[in-house]
């Protein structure tokens, strides 16, 4: 595949904190690649860097396979979409999208075309003539990037850009979003701190914190394999299910104790190097969806609450004095707060982070 | 009786209807979760239950006592507003003991009881500090001690929750349940996402456009919604929807969709024998494969989407999309070819001019 | 590059005519009022033998006018320290009447919805015709009710004249009050009237700051009503500094003086509130 956008180990300083620490990645041709990460972890930085709009201290930036370090915004052949709405409210729909075309002198002809096809590939046509800013914010944020899709950006890039909507109109638009993107074939450079969009997106996603990234991947990796804690914690709605405990070694058998809760973690050895880890502090963590209700689960607790999440109930179990855990099972099953259940864990879904440097200590060569 | 009753309230404002005929009640102790869209007149309900809005027509009652024309300040409830009010001028113990010094009681007794709720809701650390060092949930949370501090008879919540990220607010929705079902407080809660209404509420009730469109039970809502603009509202994702014809016999429903005929074991709530309608189905109540089998539907996969937990699948049939939640374990690729199970006891039918739910449950 | 040096070079050059410009006439006033009398009349900046003369004569113009008599001087003037006091009380009561009162009306304008064509625009209305148009009329009325040359009639004429800009600035910060904290006060317990102190007043603190120091500099400064209005008793500061120059002769370097401790006064006032105005300001929401 080929490297459309190739950011090379930029770092990036304002005053004494680091916001972007030695970061490295490639955008693939006509692939979503989205930058994901919390307030302050330096994914907004890095786009603006990617943009033009900041220098990075260090590091280079290629695109198109030239070198762009040093050159100006206008001259490095992307386009950006921001979080607010950044149309010209008191000028048409139509207007607004030709604005870039005219601005580099197309003739008319070509911003009359480029113009009605955009406004159709997005469904804009009804308001063509419009003043923009009478259209819904969602309606808004298309004009913005049908702006950026008639100047043929090699790579384009979006702030954040569904922020602002309501929740139901983000749900439809992460989906056409999507549609758009498949349908006209454009390399996008997403930035988010949602990442339920940053899943429903993506072809890969990075997860930066703090300046640095950690993790790189497609959506389901990412998800299904988190290869430390943070990646752990921050992916997933609901959050995975954490347990603190030590990591105890009794004959052949790997036991997580916490308290009176003993979790055996047996068929974990064959993808993680627990040998390591024994009689030292560790991290277990596991999905709401890889456990399941089961008369012969190993953990048992009571139902503390119970949750509905669209088609399922989340319960809440509640397996020793300070640790409640979430599991999911069917809405159509009949259980009620205060019973006792036992429920199953999906060892190949069962993550184990050494505590101290939230790395997993796998086996070399285990998935 | 029903601690509180609302009895056909209405609100206009010149012509504009903004609530009509709503009747509702809750128990001591108990939720009540009224779930809308923004817009939807669940403010103003609120602020009507408060005193605070007159209502153009209808009557309030607690414990059976007239209280339509009680005055806010002697009602004895508080209110948590989607913007919190929590002075930014002074810090939080004085926003907490604001109430409470209104009622010109003892500081001693100010005092005692700003630092119980306080440590109900675990911010003693934050009395000392001005508002602006909060964090979401930091101030969400010294809004509630506010509304809880003069112990009152009814809680009225307007999306306390609606300005917290995701993370934080799917642990305070969880928190904040455990935490009611300790103090047994009664609530009227009001919130734009119907997941958190279901979820919160002993009873639900689901405010579309000023109207009570049903109320009841979290499980029988979700189950059996009373019209299509429910079902419509309380799918996560969007629920796929159809045009169909139908034709009922003595046994049941034939669907007719495209060139596809679905049985369906249901009564019909209609005089007419057949007509169009439309025919509802929940992306996660339809079953994907990729081995053909009787009954099963081809389809290709259009679009993926990750949820996460789930896949959120489009799939085209001929030339419907139709959108799909499949769990992630199925590896699934766009392109591909699968086979779709419709299970007909999850389709539901409405009216089309109305909205009203035609089968029968 | 170089053109990167050009501009900055030429944004500094841009700057500092900006600078000169204003603070050139301050720098003439701070110099004269130090000059002795021969230097009043020539053009350059640092005074040869600089002297608290001016000052003196100003608090003391009886014997300072015995020395300078022959400086141009061509009869008594009153010492300037009536005038000072007249404008501390009058620009003090003044301001605070309007704030006093603007709060009210702002909070009214704000909250309740005014029926007919009276809105808060018309309360502008006086504020947009010349003031001359109103000084013959009040001069009739205030001499009827014998109020000419008093501090009452002084301080009603200026509350009068500026509560309007007392009642925008404070409509903004009341605006910006989500009515929710109202509401939930009045929940708790508050009846309206104490909404109004408990809640809303000590919010807009940082608004009254900023329409009192600004109500407070322009009635410092007024010269027109005063100088019509009032003779001898009320005279303020701005009337006096302007009778040096003119009837009693050319004395320079006393109405500099004069003006410079007439500007200082503002300038510590607003110095010592200036944290009320940076405080309390935080109005914005805190996000999760």
């Amino acid at each position: 595949m080929e490297a459309e956008v190739v950011v090379n180990n930029i770092s990036k300083r304002f005053g004494d904190t680091v916001a972007v620490d030695r970061v490295s990645f490639e955008v693939y041709r006509n692939e979503v690649f989205t930058l994901l990460g919390p307030s302050g972890c330096g994914k907004t930085t890095t786009l603006r860097i990617i943009a033009g709009l900041e220098r990075p201290d260090t590091g280079r930036i290629y695109i198109g396979g030239i070198d762009v370090t040093d050159l100006p915004p206008q001259k490095r052949d992307v386009c950006l979409v921001f979080q607010e709405y950044a149309v010209f409210p008191h000028m048409s729909v139509y207007e607004n999208i030709a604005f870039g075309l005219k601005v580099r002198k197309a003739s008319s002809d070509t911003v009359h075309r480029k113009v009605v096809e955009a406004a159709e590939t997005l469904g804009l046509t009804q308001y063509l003539s419009s003043r923009a800013g009478g259209i819904s914010l969602s309606e808004q944020q298309k004009i913005a990037l049908a702006r950026c899709m008639v100047v043929e950006p090699r790579v384009l890039l979006l702030d954040e850009p569904l922020t602002l909507v309501d929740a139901r109109t983000r749900e439809r638009m992460r989906r056409e979003l999507r549609e758009i993107q498949r349908k006209i074939g454009i390399t996008m450079l997403y930035v988010t701190h949602d990442q339920l969009e940053a899943l429903m997106l993506s072809d890969r996603i990075a997860v930066m914190n703090r300046g640095r990234l950690v993790q790189v991947g497609t959506p389901i990796e990412i998800y299904d394999n988190p290869q430390n804690l943070f990646v752990a914690q921050f992916i997933g709605s609901p959050t995975m299910n954490f347990i603190e405990g030590v990591l105890r070694k009794y004959g052949e058998s790997f036991i997580l104790e916490r308290d009176d809760l003993k979790i055996p973690l047996d068929n974990l050895a064959e993808y993680y190097d627990l040998e390591r880890l024994v009689d030292r502090e560790v991290v277990v963590g596991f999905r709401p969806e890889d456990s399941s209700i089961d008369v012969k689960g190993t953990i048992e607790g009571s139902i503390e609450l119970i949750e509905i999440v669209g088609d399922k109930l989340a319960l809440h179990i509640r397996v020793s004095r300070d640790v409640i855990l979430k599991v999911y099972t069917s809405i159509y099953e009949d259980i009620s707060i205060g019973s006792k259940v036992r429920f199953l864990l999906n060892p190949s879904k069962v993550h184990v982070f050494d505590k101290a440097t939230g790395r997993k200590p796998l086996l070399i060569g285990a998935k | 009786m029903a601690f509180l009753k609302l009895e056909n309230i209405s609100k206009k404002y010149n012509d504009i209807i903004v609530l009509e005929n709503i009747s509702l009640s809750i128990e001591k102790g108990e939720i009540l979760a009224i779930a809308g869209p923004p817009g939807s007149g669940k403010t103003t309900l609120l602020k009507i239950i408060a005193g605070l809005i007159k209502p153009t027509s209808g009557r309030i009652y607690i414990e059976g006592i007239d209280i339509t024309d009680t005055p806010p300040y002697l009602r004895g409830f508080s209110m948590v507003f989607e913007t919190p009010p929590i002075y930014p001028d002074r810090p939080g113990y004085e926003n907490i003991a604001f109430p409470l010094k209104l009622r010109k009681l003892p500081e001693s007794e100010i005092r005692k009881r700003v630092y119980e709720v306080a440590e109900l809701l675990g911010i003693k650390h934050i009395l000392n500090r001005k508002p602006s060092t909060y964090s979401g949930g930091e101030y969400q949370r010294v809004a509630l001690a506010r509304a809880l501090v003069t112990n009152p008879r009814l809680l009225l919540l307007d999306e306390p929750f609606r300005n917290l990220d995701a993370k934080i607010r799917e642990y305070m929705v969880v928190w904040f349940k455990q935490f009611q079902a300790k103090l047994g407080v009664t609530i009227v809660y009001a919130t734009h996402d119907p997941l958190e209404a279901l979820t919160i509420g002993n009873n639900v009730a689901i405010l579309l456009n000023g109207r009570v469109k049903q109320y009841g039970s979290p499980i029988d809502i979700l189950r059996n919604p009373a019209s299509y603009d429910v079902d419509e509202f309380i799918s996560i994702p969007a629920l796929n929807a159809f045009k169909v014809y139908f034709k009922s016999d003595v046994e049941g429903v034939l669907i007719h969709l495209n060139s596809m005929a679905i049985k369906k074991m249901a009564k019909l709530n209609t005089e007419h024998s057949e007509g169009e309608a439309i025919a509802t189905i929940r992306p996660t109540d339809i079953m994907v494969s990729r081995s053909p089998s009787e009954k099963a539907i081809m389809g290709k996969v259009e679009l993926i989407q990750y949820l996460g937990t789930n896949i959120l699948v489009t799939i085209r049939v001929n030339d419907l999309s139709i959108r799909i939640v499949v769990p992630k374990d199925m590896m699934i690729k766009e392109g591909e070819s699968v086979y779709l199970t419709l299970d007909p006891s999850k389709i539901r039918l409405y009216e089309i001019s109305s909205g009203h739910r035609l089968d029968v449950v | 590059m170089e053109f990167r040096i050009i501009a900055r070079a030429l944004r500094y050059v841009v700057i500092g005519v900006f600078a000169l410009w204003t603070l050139i006439p301050l720098a003439w006033i701070v110099s004269l009022a130090f000059k002795s009398y021969a230097e009043w009349r020539v053009s350059y900046f640092i005074p040869k033998n600089p002297t608290v003369d001016n000052f003196l004569l100003l608090f003391n113009p009886q014997e300072l006018l015995g020395r300078y008599g022959v400086m141009g001087a061509t009869a008594i003037i009153e010492p300037a320290t009536k005038p000072l006091l007249n404008s501390l009380i009058i620009t003090a009561a003044s301001t605070v009447l309007a704030v006093f009162v603007g709060f009210f009306t702002a909070y009214g304008a704000s909250r309740y919805r005014v029926p007919g064509p009276f809105t808060l625009f018309f309360t502008l209305l006086t504020r947009m015709l010349p003031p001359a148009i109103f000084i013959t009329p009040i001069m009739v009325y205030y001499s009827n009710l014998r109020i000419l040359d008093t501090h009452i009639g002084l301080i009603a004429l200026y509350s009068a004249v500026t509560v309007t800009y007392a009642i925008w600035i404070l409509k903004g910060f009341i605006d910006a009050i989500p009515i929710e904290w109202e509401e939930a006060a009045m929940l708790e317990g508050a009846t309206p009237i104490k909404v109004l102190f408990k809640v809303v007043l000590p919010l807009v603190r940082p608004g009254l700051v900023v329409a009192g120091l600004f109500i407070f500099l322009l009635t410092w400064s007024e010269l027109l009503f005063a100088l019509v209005l009032t003779n001898i008793n009320a005279v303020t500061l701005s009337v006096h500094i302007s009778k040096y120059v003119g009837a009693v002769g050319q004395l320079f370097g006393p109405q500099a003086a004069l003006a410079l401790i007439g500007s200082i006064i503002p300038v510590v006032i607003g110095y010592t509130i200036q944290k009320h105005l940076v405080t309390g300001f935080t109005f914005g929401m805190v996000r999760g």
